[in-house]
């Protein structure tokens, strides 16, 4: 990735979303969404599929017709219902890498780059020029004269997204870009994404259901459902501190503990829990109201096992171990606790044997209190 | 033609019949053209729920290639079903014609004496045969161009934009699908002769009654290519900057082009060998060959006949071949 010389910078520009409803016929796809992406900022719409994120992403782009709502690039509205404005697609000044790549087979690897270039009636010897630095940046120089139908998958997502940023869009817009390649070729590609997003530094708006891509690659993230958003923060803020229980779940895995609140034991910043099988658990609450039923959420990761009791006051428990699965990089626990199971993700190396009694721990700092 | 004799009617021979005994019995030929357009109207209907039930894309961004497919045993007898396809429908009618064409007088089995070359002789000395078939090519060529065009702005029109009420648009199109090609001549012919633009007895007339009455047959082409080709193909170069001219230009078109070629070549012969229209609106100043044929049936000899048959074929079939040698290097993409 580097030895070649790097795009001009585009105009970063902002994206501002706001009441964004979208209708498929009789269908609402999304339901009032609205956020904010600054200026060189990579913001995720993460979700499971059906949730409105692609919807979203495509009503920016100016590919789908909003019933409502306004879309600002640059502070300049691109789409709003009152006052009437819509800007054609292909006047926004953005760009889009497509979950089926969308290369054109009836052209070469640099004709498809140097598409959005001669569009722009660049002349023939920059498109060539910054057509050879694209396509260096993503790995793709020796195929430039390759036909475009003859590409593999990989192939073909790199050359995607160098026909995407080579124009120095002011937006990059990303429609689950990774979804069709194999698993490791995907993993290989988020890096790379993410190391091409902070060379070029234009602001980014990425679609995903793929939980590690999201995390991996953005500043901030916005969960979406039903059209909705559920929860908008950095990847850090949503994984340690989930706001409900959809998130919670959706976001990693999760063990969900009900209960009561026991103000009486609250102390020291922690609210207190007791399970209907009568144990407490303290856990955070991040200033946050519980609902109806009181929810905390414990990541797997954060549940500890181990024989001897550990020392700490609260927040430990025998339990006893149910299944143990191998799964390489971790270890998934099932184990017997309170009536329930809860779910255990232990190192590898730290064999507990099924059927054995064991102690589960959890900070309180990782019991997060759930608003609904 | 083919039906009558052994009283087998199908909807429109039985109109035509109704409409041309005595009394004409016009009232009940509408009805029955009526019938057809609600046949037509289910059809255009049911295809396009199943057409919006799923995706036909076959050429995506992603790599495709064509894969021929292995039906190991089955290999052979399928290769004679072809064949014996082949030779009923196409070969066998061909080869009766050449044989009658060369004969003096038709018989099943005839003396050495009998054969001659005299009917082709005569046939290309009429002038009306030779100005009939220049002028068939030509409008062969006129159609087809013509047709492409109109047809393939008209199927992306209602496949590709998104404006309201293109599915209007598709019933209306199919329309001339549901009428017989005679009645919608008649129409042609009553609408011409009121209508104050001078075109009727011309080719012209002709031109736009046959681009009336392949519309059908060409956005059905069309369209099957165009719901082959990803969607995406167009919105990504949209997002690259390019208006819809451009796309068009540059996207749409090429991916278009083979698909076009053959609607091409379709709207071609089908036009050269149109009849059902033709003959009404055909007139001293604009002959075409079919209805020359047909005429040439009931005045002149089977023979004579079955050599001007073999002419319009031969034609056809040398514009044809010129036309696929021109059509294969198109659609050859350049290094492969």
């Amino acid at each position: 990735m580097s030895g070649e010389p790097t795009p001009a910078p585009g105009r970063r520009a902002s994206i501002e979303v706001r009441d964004l409803v979208v209708r498929y016929g009789s269908v609402l796809a999304v339901r009032g969404v609205g956020f904010t992406v600054a200026p060189g900022e990579h913001l995720t719409l993460l979700g499971p599929s059906g949730c409105g994120k692609t919807t979203t992403l495509r009503a920016i782009a100016g590919l789908e017709q909003p019933e409502s709502g306004e879309i600002r690039i640059d502070g300049q509205p691109v789409f709003s219902s009152s006052p009437r404005v819509r800007v054609p697609a292909e006047r926004r000044g953005l760009s889009m890498v497509f979950q089926s790549y969308a290369i054109w087979p009836h052209m070469t690897v640099f004709d498809n780059v140097a598409y959005g270039l001669r569009v722009r009636k660049r002349p023939e010897a920059e498109v060539a020029e910054r057509v050879r630095g694209a396509l260096g940046l993503v790995q793709m120089s020796d195929l430039a004269a390759r036909r475009a139908s003859r590409l593999s998958g990989g192939q073909q997502q790199r050359v995607a997204l160098a026909r995407a940023f080579v124009f120095s869009p002011a937006v990059l817009l990303f429609d689950e870009p990774l979804s069709n390649l194999d698993a490791k070729l995907r993993a290989e590609m988020r890096l790379e994404i993410k190391e091409l997003q902070r060379t070029l530094g234009i602001t980014s708006l990425y679609v995903t259901h793929d939980l590690e891509e999201a995390l991996a690659i953005s500043d901030r993230i916005v969960v979406m459902r039903d059209g909705m958003i559920e929860q908008t923060g950095t990847p850090t803020e949503i994984y340690d501190r989930p706001r409900n229980r959809f998130v919670a779940d959706f976001v990693g895995s999760a063990n969900l503990i009900e209960g009561r609140l026991r103000p009486d034991l609250a102390a020291e910043g922690l609210v207190a829990i007791e399970t209907a099988s009568g144990a407490i658990v303290h856990g955070v609450a991040h200033d946050r109201r519980p609902g109806a039923r009181p929810c905390f959420s414990v990541r797997t990761v954060h549940v500890r096992l181990s024989r001897q009791r550990p020392p700490a006051q609260v927040n430990v428990w025998p339990a006893i171990v149910r299944r143990r699965v191998f799964q390489g990089d971790f270890t998934q626990y099932h184990a017997d606790w309170e009536g329930r199971t809860l779910v255990v993700r232990g190192l590898a190396a730290e064999g507990i044997e099924e059927g054995s009694t064991a102690y589960v721990a959890v900070e309180p700092r990782h019991c997060v209190l759930l608003e609904e | 033609m083919l039906g009558l004799p052994s009283r087998f009617y199908v909807v429109t021979t039985a109109m035509y019949q109704l409409v041309s005994q005595y009394p004409p019995q016009f009232p009940r030929a509408a009805a029955m053209g009526v019938s057809l357009f609600a046949v037509m109207f289910a059809m255009v209907w049911i295809y396009r729920r199943v057409v919006r039930a799923g995706s036909y894309a076959t050429i995506t961004g992603k790599a495709f290639r064509a894969r021929a497919m292995d039906v190991g045993g089955l290999r052979w007898p399928l290769l004679a079903v072809c064949v014996v396809y082949l030779g009923i429908a196409v070969v066998l009618p061909v080869l009766t014609l050449l044989y009658a064409s060369v004969q003096r007088l038709a018989t099943v089995f005839p003396r050495a004496d009998n054969f001659t070359l005299a009917n082709y002789a005569t046939a290309l000395s009429l002038d009306a045969v030779r100005s009939a078939l220049g002028d068939s090519l030509i409008l062969g060529l006129g159609t087809a161009t013509v047709g492409v065009l109109l047809m393939g702005f008209l199927a992306w029109m209602i496949y590709r934009s998104r404006l309201p009420g293109v599915g209007a648009i598709e019933y209306v199109l199919m329309f001339p699908q549901a009428v017989p090609r005679l009645v919608f001549a008649f129409g042609m012919l009553w609408a011409w002769l009121i209508f104050p633009i001078p075109i009727y007895g011309t080719l012209w007339l002709l031109l736009i009654a046959y681009l009336t009455v392949f519309l059908p047959l060409g956005l059905r082409t069309i369209a099957g290519v165009m719901l082959q080709i990803d969607r995406s193909l167009e919105e990504s170069a949209q997002m690259c900057g390019a208006p819809w001219g451009y796309r068009l230009r540059t996207v749409t078109m090429p991916l278009l082009r083979p698909g076009l070629i053959a609607a091409w070549l379709l709207l071609f012969i089908a036009s050269v060998r149109e009849l059902g229209a033709s003959i009404l609106l055909t007139g001293p100043k604009a002959k075409v060959i079919t209805p020359t044929i047909v005429e040439s049936w009931f005045s002149t000899s089977t023979e004579l006949t079955a050599a001007l048959a073999l002419l319009q074929t031969l034609a056809v079939s040398v514009a044809l071949a010129l036309l696929f040698t021109v059509a294969r290097r198109a659609t050859q993409p350049a290094g492969e």
